[in-house]
């Protein structure tokens, strides 16, 4: 016997869903539609507080994602690398070094600073700014790099002993950070364990590290909330949205807005077939009660 | 039994060290902190041993397998080839003499040579973000199945999680500003208000099974359960 409409309705095949879900992406990166990005507060609170580091500043630069979630970290991570090195060239005085507890998350941060320009053939390398590299061993790793630097990290990303850098040299332990920078922001890209809740059991309360703003994907997000509220954090660069968001603030539109109008097409669709399974679901129920 | 083979051994080592571990933590004593630092850093050595015993689980599990002829077999080859490749290829070389525009030092293999970047732009980074990416494919099926107003409950889901897709969607804020407003509500209060609780009640589990791990009742962490 066939189906009716409603009950079709109620069981479209999945390969009908997973073609619409592939043109409807594929369709606005081929033909961007430019649809307005609103800025979310949560947002602009991160622009802000990394716009507000000092001349003299220190912006400590974590990158805690794998290659998995680089198609929303990936372009978080590039808004603030190119924030960050634009915030440097307008006050020389900001130092900034980046490290991750992801070992993929590092390797990303290299590609890019290569793509910057920036890295070890660089002459301002380990003068302005360091690339520590990878952490091993996750939250465990975050204390021992907090009370030992030149011992958990000894050699840079690029095999250079961190004494011989002049960044690095008198910095050996994140209280020596905390104590020669009046003003210490601490950027973290995320998307999972470890991240946030670990850097602030073994960061932020021991060592009084207050500015913290996270980029995390939007899974992540509502886990998120309950440190904006507190304070503990100042904002969240919330997913592929967020970080169109973070490129609309910063004026260099890139992947993230290229991906924001795919993102658009694919919920919509997703809304259209809840819709359409809830029409059918209650149309099937009225016949059975009837 | 052996004297050495006692659980009360592991057991006190355990307690001795987590309660100097809190007893630090809590207590801010300069002179303690050389001590700490050390302890941290052998716990460090001691997990990336962890790396060659992940290294010799993989061949304990996949060697079998190819020479068993196991279900699905043919896949542990490319691993296996992968991973000898990527680690061979992936450990770092130090070059006796670098050009100067190197610094101190080069590396003749490791992560920064070219064939290990090769690897990692056009194989590792497209692969992992594919398999991820398929994940779209299967929440926009899943909640088409599962967004189904069975119940009020199951409707107030629904309506919360349309209300969120039309507020990350910038074509849903084109449409209508207040689905911005709506979804910053919705996970600034009642998202806020529940993970607080969920927060609440990890940390305290994390507590209950820190004092029996202290006081030996928890003992899956050694001998395969206790």
């Amino acid at each position: 016997m066939s189906k009716s409409v409603w009950e079709r309705m109620m069981d479209v095949d999945r390969r009908v869903i997973y073609l619409l879900v592939f043109i409807l992406i594929m369709w606005p990166l081929v033909q961007p539609m430019g649809l307005p990005v609103p800025i979310a507060s949560i947002t602009k609170s991160v622009y802000d507080a990394v716009e507000a580091v000092p001349d003299g500043g220190m912006i400590l630069f974590s990158a805690d994602h794998g290659f998995a979630s680089i198609g929303e970290n990936g372009p978080q991570l590039w808004g603030f690398m190119q924030q960050v090195f634009d915030l440097q060239a307008r006050k020389p005085g900001i130092r900034i070094i980046f490290f991750g507890f992801w070992m993929e998350g590092t390797l990303i941060t290299d590609t890019y600073l290569k793509n910057l320009g920036k890295g070890r053939a660089d002459p301002n390398y380990g003068k302005t700014y360091a690339n520590l590299g990878w952490i091993p061993l996750a939250e465990t790793g975050m204390a021992v790099w907090a009370a030992d630097i030149h011992r958990t990290s000894a050699k840079d990303m690029y095999g250079n002993d961190i004494g011989t850098l002049p960044l690095m040299k008198d910095l050996k332990t994140l209280k020596d950070i905390v104590d020669k920078y009046p003003h210490v922001l601490f950027i973290t890209v995320e998307s999972g364990t470890p991240g946030l809740p670990e850097f602030l059991r073994q960061w932020q309360e021991p060592y009084n590290i207050r500015k913290i703003v996270v980029a995390c994907t939007a899974v992540s997000t509502p886990g998120m909330m309950p440190y904006v509220g507190t304070g503990q954090i100042i904002g969240v660069v919330d997913g592929l949205s967020g970080a169109a968001q973070y490129e609309v603030l910063i004026r260099k539109p890139g992947e993230a807005s290229a991906g924001t109008d795919a993102l658009s097409m694919t919920h919509f669709l997703v809304i259209a077939f809840v819709v359409i399974g809830n029409i059918g679901y209650f149309a099937m129920k009225g016949r059975k009660v009837s | 039994m052996a004297w050495y083979k006692r659980m009360e051994i592991p057991i006190a080592i355990t307690t001795v060290f987590a309660l100097y571990m809190i007893f630090e933590y809590f207590f801010n004593v300069p002179a303690l902190k050389p001590v700490t630092s050390s302890l941290l850093v052998f716990v460090e050595i001691m997990g990336v041993f962890a790396l060659g015993l992940g290294f010799i689980s993989i061949l304990m599990v996949h060697v079998p397998n190819i020479r068993k002829k196991r279900l699905y077999w043919p896949y542990s080859i490319p691993l296996l080839i992968l991973m000898f490749f990527l680690t061979i290829i992936g450990l770092p070389t130090w070059a006796p003499t670098p050009p100067k525009e190197y610094g101190t030092s080069l590396w003749i293999l490791g992560y920064l040579h070219p064939w290990f970047q090769f690897l990692y732009l056009n194989v590792i980074v497209p692969a992992d973000a594919t398999i991820f990416s398929l994940l779209a494919f299967f929440i926009a099926s899943a909640a088409y199945r599962a967004f189904r107003a069975r119940t009020k409950e199951a409707a107030a889901l629904l309506l919360a999680g349309v209300l969120m897709l039309l507020k990350n969607a910038p074509l849903g804020t084109a449409i209508w500003m207040g689905f911005a407003d709506i979804g910053t509500w919705l996970i600034g209060i009642p998202n806020m208000a529940c993970m607080r609780g969920i927060t609440i009640g990890i940390a305290l589990g994390t507590i209950a099974i820190g004092i029996r791990t202290l006081i030996g009742r928890e003992t899956g962490y050694f001998r395969g359960g206790g």
